[in-house]
């Protein structure tokens, strides 16, 4: 089983000074910049998973259950970039995290890869960061949070070239500030008001981008690209499938490049991640999930977050289906894997 | 009873204008185009609203590159008025591939001034 959603943690910022420019460095220790927290997931410290080993590569490897082949690295603490309005300085935090995690963590266990983190305000920035690391053994996905540009505009499509042309998969997870902050990804309505209800309404966020990939036709645009959404649940995900296919038959005209339902360029192009944001652990969940193409879900631990091992979190899929979930990361990183 | 049907003369049918009648048991509707005449079952396959009183129109759109848009002017269009689900009126397809179901399409003939429609099983 391959853990598509393990996130290392990085203990000080000065970790990254190394990994940066000297004059990134210098602003970075002597301004009023902070090592970002774990914030996509409320009430976890960093500091207290630190105490746990979550910085430690070698014993978040050792605690890897026997179950998992292979994990695949999302490092939280750069998803919470969209709301950062010096976008030069994300890009540069982002590849400094990358190289930190290149230079610790994968060489710390061969069970170990990485997606390497993006900055979604710049796509030329973005793509230089594919540039940089698409050929390092052990690179297997990209990850990036959303901003407020939906995934269907042209924005990114220089992202979807550099990753399409690479084989490597995109993995989006949520960074803590959609429906807060100007420039992250809006939550509809008049937005939230308690983290509750953001956390409540977070799939929105997962479901506009969901939305905005297919009927913009960016997978007939690059038919190589693979979207994973992460951290954002999957129980919605029928729903919107079906809504999709109705609105199409009608408004075809509208959409006329997409050349069949939505419902199958999803299945071809779209996976979500079982993790802690997904109900796993309710048998409810299970009946939405049989409402979903078979390839559409994998596995994530969601550690050390939200730890749960394979056998746990799946222990009530049904019969066929675990097996297919180990499968499907298998297809998803293909060469990579 | 299958074979021709006569659905009226070529004056009684306005260009573009669904005549609607009620043949061996089914609601047929008989159009006339600049490309000739059709006929059709007037109840669409999606929810069997009435296909007759849907848009007829020349022109719908092609598959295209992302936000580029291109007409198509090949083919005899009618929009369902409920779902606008699109058929080709010659034949019953539906446009997009949308969907499998078929709009039920019927020969016509015109003899003389008078205009038939051939529904199947019969020698006519």
């Amino acid at each position: 089983m391959i853990d598509c959603e393990l996130h290392p943690l990085i203990d000080r910022l000065e970790d990254l000074l190394p990994h940066m420019d000297e004059a990134t460095a210098l602003r970075v220790s002597q301004s009023e910049f902070r090592l970002p927290p774990a914030s996509p997931h409320p009430g976890v410290d960093v500091e207290a998973r630190r105490l746990e080993g979550g910085t430690d590569p070698v014993a978040v490897a050792a605690s890897l259950p026997a179950a998992i082949d292979r994990a695949l690295l999302v490092a939280a603490q750069a998803m919470p970039t969209p709301g950062w309005l010096d976008h030069g300085l994300a890009a540069a935090f982002v590849e400094a995290v990358n190289r930190h995690l290149v230079d610790r963590w994968l060489p710390a266990d061969p069970r170990f890869r990485l997606a390497i983190a993006l900055s979604p305000h710049q796509a030329p920035l973005a793509v230089r960061e594919i540039e940089r690391h698409a050929g390092v053994a052990g690179v297997a996905a990209a990850a990036m949070p959303l901003i407020a540009v939906a995934m269907g505009h042209e924005h990114y499509h220089p992202v979807y070239r550099a990753l399409s042309e690479r084989g490597l998969p995109l993995l989006v997870h949520p960074g803590g500030s959609e429906g807060e902050v100007l420039g992250a990804a809006a939550i509809g309505g008049t937005g939230p008001r308690t983290p509750e209800e953001t956390f409540t309404l977070l799939p929105q966020v997962a479901q506009a981008n969901l939305a905005s990939l297919v009927f913009n036709g960016v997978f007939e645009l690059f038919p190589e690209l693979t979207v994973v959404f992460a951290g954002w649940g999957f129980e919605w995900a029928p729903t919107l499938v079906w809504r999709a296919d109705s609105e199409w038959r009608g408004l075809r005209v509208a959409v006329p490049w997409l050349r069949r339902p939505p419902s199958e360029v999803i299945a071809e192009h779209v996976r979500f991640v079982v993790d802690g944001a997904a109900s796993a652990l309710r048998p409810g969940t299970w009946e939405h999930a049989a409402l979903l193409p078979e390839s559409a879900l994998v596995y994530g631990s969601d550690a050390p977050f939200d730890a749960v091992g394979p056998e746990e979190r799946l222990a009530l899929a049904p019969a066929g289906l675990r097996e297919r979930i180990a499968e499907n990361a298998v297809s998803l990183f293909g060469a990579r894997g | 009873m299958s074979g021709l049907h006569g659905v009226g003369t070529v004056a009684d049918f306005e260009l573009n204008r669904f005549r609607t009648a009620s043949l061996d048991g089914k609601e047929i509707g008989v159009v006339r185009t600049r490309r000739g005449f059709f006929a059709v079952g007037s109840r669409c396959p999606h929810q069997g609203a009435d296909l007759c009183a849907g848009l007829l129109t020349e022109t719908t759109m092609a598959p295209s590159r992302p936000h580029e848009y291109v007409l198509s002017r090949d083919r005899l269009v009618l929009a369902c008025p409920w779902h606008r689900w699109e058929f080709d009126l010659e034949t019953g397809r539906a446009i997009g591939a949308i969907t499998r179901k078929r709009m039920a399409v019927y020969p016509v003939e015109v003899v003389g001034d008078d205009v038939f429609v051939r529904l199947p099983g019969g020698d006519g």
